[in-house]
């Protein structure tokens, strides 16, 4: 075994040195400029960058540590206390209170057997929020959901009351809650101290270095503020923290089990055209199959462009009806 | 020809600032990159680098007329560098003759303090001067002598081993 000054030398200039390249390069992305300090600002440019930033941590994911990505694992996890998580929140509210972007993809398994495939893109630009959403099942054809809210009103694109395909402005006045996916910023606001959240890790995209939080208890956080991409109680949630505190990506999982029956054709009796569970006579159950149903879920989300250009403006000709959505 | 869209919208660097500064990090970047990483290791270590010689360029009249630019540049790292929370983790190398690391080495530098591993690390293994860490930091060169002999004497005890100080 070398001296041990020789093997610190080798342990320290095993990391690639930095070239100047490199440093203009990051420079120029974030649109600093000679004689300027400007990191903070979040120009066109920064928004590209964290674009594919985003692009490659959501590959990163799914991939498990491919291209430009590089994931380390820490031998001892760190906690992090409820002012780190209070910091967190306070960064993350700022960095996305005017504009950005969520690339959702959520997974639902039934028994183990997958049921459906949601990936959709929230665009939202203060409180106006626009939605697509490609949801697709094994052995059905995919179909999309675009809806859009816009100053407080409902807006979808749908079959209307011609039967042809066109926005829909929705005036009911539970319209919102028809939304494809909630307001992407109420994910990451249910992180919650009592989790204990722990740094098990760090990754590194296109050079900036994110690190990766794990909650201890899961349970702690409120699953119901995650609805619809998690029900029951939460199994897991993990995010990716950039150096400024904000959130750039997360995931969470989530259980929940009930009681449910499936009926055959002797279980139901038509009522008027409807197809109703009967209670008599008793014999005519017997095939009724009840039993414990699981529903797993997994969604992974993921902020782009944040304090961006993107703008939610109303579709500019939209139907008005009552109680479509 | 460049549209007016398409017209750079501020003025190129000229081609001797960039000789310039290309010139400085070819002789900053290793010590700088040596003291950071060994403040937070490897990845946020380098990170912190790369995010000061960014800052170098973007104010690159001021630090080229500095006396001490990389104790500058250090010290920009250190205020700008918000990975807090991070573990400080050290990558070793892949294996191979040239570059041989006893398996506890990381965990072991990583049991110092951040005061410590820069004084063994910059002094010990890369033969700075202990006046020169001092001015990196801005402590006295007896206090960089002592956190290098307490660090120099616990990383021993960690890995067991005995070296010429």
């Amino acid at each position: 075994m070398p001296d041990l000054d020789l093997q610190i030398r080798a342990l320290i200039d095993s990391v690639p040195p930095v070239t100047a390249r490199e440093a203009i390069d990051r420079s120029s992305a974030r649109g600093g400029a000679p004689g300027r300090r400007s990191p903070s600002v979040r120009g066109p440019v920064a928004v590209a960058a964290s674009v594919l930033l985003i692009a490659a941590a959501a590959g990163w994911v799914a991939a498990s540590g491919e291209g430009q990505s590089h994931r380390h694992r820490n031998v001892a996890a760190a906690p992090i206390d409820a002012a780190d998580v209070s910091d967190i929140l306070t960064a993350s509210s700022s960095a996305m209170a005017s504009s950005g972007m969520a690339h959702v993809v959520q997974t639902t398994y039934q028994n183990g057997h997958l049921q459906s495939t949601d990936t959709g893109t929230v665009t939202f630009d203060g409180q106006n929020i626009d939605e697509h959403d490609v949801i697709a099942s094994p052995g059905s054809n995919s179909f999309s959901v675009d809806d859009r809210l816009v100053d407080g009103q409902f807006y979808i694109y749908t079959a209307g009351p011609t039967g042809s395909v066109e926005w829909i402005h929705d005036t009911g006045s539970d319209s919102t809650t028809s939304m494809a996916f909630p307001d992407p910023r109420s994910f990451y606001a249910q992180i919650d101290s009592q989790a204990d959240f722990e740094v098990v890790g760090t990754s590194t995209h296109n050079g900036t270095t994110l690190s990766e939080l794990a909650a201890r208890r899961p349970g702690a956080i409120a699953s119901a503020a995650l609805a619809p991409l998690a029900q029951g109680a939460l199994t897991s949630f993990v995010m990716w923290v950039d150096p400024d505190d904000v959130v750039q990506q997360l995931t969470f999982a989530s259980s929940s089990t009930f009681e449910a029956c499936t009926f055959g054709p002797k279980d139901l009796e038509d009522k008027g055209g409807v197809k109703t569970v009967t209670t008599t006579p008793a014999q005519n159950r017997a095939s009724a199959r009840c039993g414990p149903q699981t529903t797993q879920q997994s969604a992974t989300v993921t902020y782009s462009g944040l304090g961006g250009d993107e703008t939610v403006v109303a579709p500019s000709h939209a139907l008005d009806v009552v109680g479509h959505g | 020809m460049l549209s007016e869209e398409l017209a750079p919208v501020r003025p190129l660097r000229a081609a001797p600032e960039i000789a310039d500064f290309e010139s400085f990090v070819l002789g900053a970047e290793p010590r700088l990159r040596g003291a950071l990483i060994a403040i937070y290791g490897s990845d946020r270590g380098r990170e912190a680098t790369a995010e000061s010689l960014a800052y170098a360029w973007e104010h690159w009249e001021r630090v080229a007329g500095l006396d001490n630019p990389i104790g500058y540049l250090f010290r920009v790292a250190q205020s700008r560098s918000r990975l807090r929370k991070v573990p400080i983790i050290f990558v070793p190398p892949p294996p191979s003759a040239e570059r041989l690391v006893e398996p506890g080495l990381p965990d072991a530098l990583r049991a110092l303090s951040a005061s410590q591993r820069l004084a063994v690390v910059l002094v010990h293994a890369y033969g700075w001067r202990v006046r020169e860490v001092a001015e990196l930091t801005g402590v006295k060169p007896t206090t960089v002598q002592n956190h290098l002999e307490r660090g120099l004497r616990r990383l021993r005890q960690k890995l067991g081993v005995h070296d010429h100080a």
